[in-house]
């Protein structure tokens, strides 16, 4: 039992460096994080591509649609007010109020009401997608008597076979509504229980549009109360296409109900009109919402993302109305030179959190063969000492050194006699 | 002979017992207390909105409890015994040692285990009146890892004052305070659901650290 307690306390040992010796390194060499914003202007076609360093100015560059990093790092410098007047869907507000935006820009009429009307800003985090629910959603009536909306009076959760409404103020079943919405869902084909809900339950917002739901055999949905009557429309994607994951947008421009993620990766923007999902383009690429953070950005002549994952960030922007591809900026990860340091000390990393996770579990990551030199020396160490001290116990903790490196030396160091 | 050692092990520990009680009570009370004010002032609806989507639980009052009832169970429990090396009058008894330690731990653990489940269960009851039944279950699963959290550290303040040597004690308690901090890492609402049955199992294993600190003590391993 004495020699079990001991190998529990090593390891236990070994398991609590592995996770903070990497944390303490990285709180100490702090990298700056700063992505390049970049907008595709509608007057001349080009990436605007802003970046910032901490405390320096940003430097804004003009690059070409389809510019590779090189031809990025060379484009042309502009200045504030050249940008303003480059990108007038991003900066109407500057130009009115020095009367410089013009009536037209690419065929389009541009006035503030034009331009506002078209405004979309969508913000998605993987941690949003990975993370626990309780089992109990809200809806919000999205015709309700006055102009502004109230916060929801009902919770819904999904049963084997239908919905049910639950009403908060005295926590009872309102087994007439969870009626009428299960038949409405289940006429217009909906495979019970949902497998993805996507809502933005928030009184402080212009108007609502319910929830974008998934049902367990991928078919997606549109699904809301209507003066206290279900309104359910099917979605229409390709022949074949299974719905993954949906984020809904109820933003200025009412034209866009929300977008879809299919079961392959491939992106789908969710026209409101006819419930339709129009794929991007195949030069979106694949997306894979958990992983990969999106950004969208719309307005009155493109429709911009961003794609945010673990690889690094690359930007597409689409015509407006034909859903074309106009431009695309790839920014691949660059590895600090503190993590490249890291690699030579730690064989691997344990993390118990993630960024794309709300979920709290051991994960073994960032295993790196740079570290052996390092390793067999601090072994060579462990079988040294172990020599001298005529300890033959210690060939143990050299053998464990071999693959576990730093996490493993410090234990043996100071624990063992 | 197990009778009058969990007799002595209680006497030691009572005070700390009904300290831990009415501590783990006076938090969650409190938690519940401040749940009922915004149900007065905004309506039990702006429970379940902040809830469910501001994936807020309203217990976090009650996030270290477990953690300073197992250091005040571990502590009222063991110091005394290496006080003037009482250890040894203790491992003179007519009792293997490990039978002795078992027992020891066991009583300790059985009276953080009643304070633990009196807190769910009024946790339970309150909640239970509010909202719906899976929402309640959300609450309690994700301030289920705040208790291992309160047996690590229980099991290894009794290996800490166990052990004789004063660098020994400071190691376990720095590897203590390590594996207790990585119950706090993810404050979101049921992060550690997946995680929780082999948190418990690691806990359970923590309980043999002791051993090998009253093993190094018969070995006069002592400062």
């Amino acid at each position: 039992m004495s020699n079990f307690s001991k190998i529990i306390l090593f390891f236990v040992s070994i398991a609590v460096l592995s996770w903070f010796l990497p944390w303490l390194y990285a709180l100490l060499t702090p990298s700056p994080a700063g992505e390049p914003f970049c907008s595709l202007s509608p007057v001349n076609g080009q990436w605007i591509v802003s970046r910032s360093a901490p405390g320096e100015k940003p430097v804004i560059k003009l690059c070409a649609p389809f510019a590779s990093s090189e031809e990025m790092e060379n484009g042309e410098t502009i200045t504030v007010a050249v940008r303003d007047s480059l990108a007038p869907q991003l900066y109407y507000r500057q130009l009115v109020a020095h009367d410089k935006l013009p009536d037209t820009i690419a065929g389009k009429e541009t006035t503030v009401h034009s331009l506002r009307s078209r405004e979309l800003f969508f913000n998605g985090s993987p941690r949003d997608v990975n993370k626990r629910n309780p089992g109990m959603w809200l809806m919000m009536e999205s015709m309700p008597p006055r102009v502004d909306l109230s916060d929801p009076e009902e919770a819904f959760r999904f049963t084997a076979d239908g919905i049910e409404f639950v009403k908060i103020a005295d926590n009872s079943v309102n087994a007439t509504r969870s009626r009428r919405f299960t038949d409405a869902m289940k006429s217009r084909g909906f495979s019970f229980p949902a497998t993805d809900l996507s809502a933005n339950v928030s009184s402080k917002k212009a108007y609502d549009e319910g929830y974008l739901m998934i049902d367990s055999e991928g078919k997606l949905f549109h699904v809301k109360q209507r003066g206290g009557r279900p309104f359910v429309a099917s979605v229409t994607m390709p022949d074949g296409a299974k719905a993954d994951k949906a984020f809904i947008w109820e933003e200025s421009d009412k034209s866009l109900l929300g977008m879809v993620v299919d079961t392959e990766g491939q992106p789908y923007v969710i026209m409101a009109d006819g419930h339709v999902a129009r794929p991007l383009p195949e030069e979106a690429g694949k997306v894979n919402p958990r992983k990969e953070s999106i950004m969208a950005m719309g307005n009155l002549f493109n429709l911009t993302f961003r794609f945010t994952g673990p690889d690094g960030t690359r930007w597409r922007s689409f015509d407006a109305d034909s859903l074309t591809l106009a431009g695309a900026l790839d920014f691949p990860r660059v590895r600090p030179a503190a993590v490249e340091i890291a690699r030579h000390i730690f064989p691997y990393t344990l993390a118990f959190t993630s960024a794309y996770e709300s979920l709290a579990y051991p994960r073994i990551s960032n295993l790196s063969l740079k570290a052996l030199p390092l390793n067999l020396l601090l072994a060579l160490i462990l079988l040294f000492i172990g020599i001298r001290r005529k300890d033959s116990s210690m060939k143990w903790g050299a053998l464990l050194t071999v693959p576990l490196g730093i996490f493993s030396f410090i234990p043996f160091i100071l624990l063992h006699e | 002979m197990t009778k009058a050692i969990i007799t002595k092990e209680f006497l030691k520990t009572r005070r700390a017992f009904w300290c831990s009680l009415i501590l783990a009570l006076f938090f969650t009370i409190y938690a519940l207390l401040g749940i009922n004010r915004v149900i007065a002032t905004h309506g039990v609806e702006h429970v379940w909105l902040i809830m469910l989507m501001k994936d807020q639980t309203f217990i976090d009052a009650i996030k270290y409890v477990p953690l300073l009832c197992g250091l005040l169970v571990g502590l009222s429990q063991m110091v005394p015994e290496m006080q003037q090396n009482r250890l040894k009058l203790t491992l003179h008894l007519p009792c293997p040692s490990f039978r002795l330690l078992v027992t020891m731990l066991t009583t300790g653990f059985v009276e953080l285990t009643v304070v633990f489940l009196i807190q769910l269960a009024t946790i339970l009851v309150f909640y239970d009146r509010v909202i719906a039944p899976e929402m309640t279950w959300h609450v309690l699963l994700t301030s289920l890892p705040w208790y291992p959290a309160g047996y690590t550290a229980y099991f290894f303040s009794a290996a800490v004052c166990l052990e004789g040597k004063w660098k020994r004690r400071i190691l376990l308690a720095l590897t203590g305070a390590g594996v207790v901090s990585l119950y706090y890492l993810q404050p979101a609402p049921g992060a550690y659901n997946g995680f929780l049955p082999v948190a418990l199992l690691a806990t359970i294993l923590l309980a043999t650290l002791s051993y090998a600190s009253i093993d190094r003590f018969k070995q006069g391993l002592i400062d």
